[in-house]
């Protein structure tokens, strides 16, 4: 009777310590895509702070990440080479110190936790691109989630405004992108 | 024996104080700040907490409508100064309806209390940061964004303050 006692106890305190919430956002997710292997191009447009946020299965931990595209449409190629910039609350956009992070192959950019833990909300968010004069730049502020994906989903929808662009058109792309 | 009989009549009576209840299309109400002056402080709102990872998400008790965030119907985030289309009245209402309907007896007795003691409200306190507050710390009571929420539960909202924190930049703290 004793030892029951104690083995469904401690059933029920490693069952407890689990976060079905947050199993649920990462089995939702879906498997690594076909050919492309685990690191920093990995599962472009998904929201990356569902592992890397802190509570795993990533043992790499961000703060700020996300995927940038060339354009609005859909089916748009991913960004490679541009500039994220990103301001937190302790930085005015006018003269403050921002960081920055550059896209790699796959659109994605990230900042990791041990160099930057950003006091929110972010603001005035702008990515820039050699060849394109203006910077395009986020209107609204970050309050809390450090995922690009978690809001920036296709298709746009009256809670999402489709994922992150350069420019909206390819013909405003500078020069042959691929 | 009377002592029972007084014993069961009381059983009875509370019995049928306690199934009785309000009719089944009885209504609880909530006495709200006036509606039609909450459009200011519904796009303060919406520009400081209405974020679609924060109160723009529909996932949150308080829920916050506008361009800069959650849409009504099918308009895609973005004001008409980024291509899209401002607030519309609906939307200020939406706002408006959840905002009252988070604590409707504690909206009662601030409004009836003409907007005394305004911390009683849970949202006045989030937004202070004097209750615990994902978003952080986010107004400071006397500057323009609390008197423009204040304000409107006192009767007579703050135009110039609201105006003056929709345009300030976000503080470096």
């Amino acid at each position: 009777m004793t030892r029951r006692f104690y083995f469904a106890a401690v059933l029920l305190a490693v069952w407890s310590c689990g976060d079905p919430v947050h199993d649920t956002r990462v089995d939702a997710l879906g498997g690594e895509k076909s050919g492309v292997p685990t690191g920093p191009t990995h599962r472009s447009g998904q929201p990356c702070l569902t592992c890397h946020g802190g509570q795993g299965p990533a043992d790499l931990e961000l703060s700020v990440a996300g995927t940038i595209y060339q354009t609005a449409a859909p089916d748009s190629p991913p960004l490679e080479g541009a500039t994220v910039t990103v301001f937190d609350a302790t930085q005015l956009a006018d003269g403050g110190a921002p960081r920055t992070a550059v896209t790699n192959a796959a659109g994605n950019f990230s900042f990791r936790r041990t160099e930057w833990a950003p006091v929110y909300p972010l603001h005035d968010i702008s990515v820039t691109f050699p060849g394109v004069a203006a910077p395009t730049t986020m209107h609204t502020t970050v309050g809390r989630d450090g995922s690009c994906a978690s809001c920036h989903v296709d298709p746009k929808g009256p809670a999402t405004h489709g994922h992150v662009y350069l420019v909206l058109e390819p013909a405003d792309l500078p020069g042959a992108m691929p | 024996m009377t002592k029972r009989i007084a014993f069961l009549i009381g059983l009875a009576l509370a019995l049928a104080v306690a199934c009785g209840g309000p009719p089944d299309d009885a209504r609880v109400g909530v006495v709200t700040p006036d509606p039609a002056q909450f459009p200011p402080v519904s796009l303060l709102l919406d520009h400081r907490c209405g974020s679609l990872d924060c109160h723009g998400a529909r996932t949150r008790n308080l829920q916050v409508y506008g361009c800069e965030g959650l849409r009504l119907g099918t308009a895609t985030p973005g004001c008409r100064n980024a291509s899209g289309t401002d607030t519309t009245a609906e939307e200020h209402d939406a706002t408006f309806r959840s905002l009252v309907a988070l604590e409707p007896a504690v909206m009662t007795s601030v409004v009836q209390g003409k907007g005394q003691n305004p911390e009683l409200l849970t949202f006045v306190r989030k937004a202070r940061g004097t209750e615990s507050h994902k978003g952080g710390t986010l107004v400071t009571p006397g500057d323009d964004q609390d008197i423009c929420m204040t304000s409107w539960l006192a009767g007579a909202v703050d135009k110039n303050a609201c105006a003056r924190a929709l345009a300030a930049p976000v503080t470096a703290r």
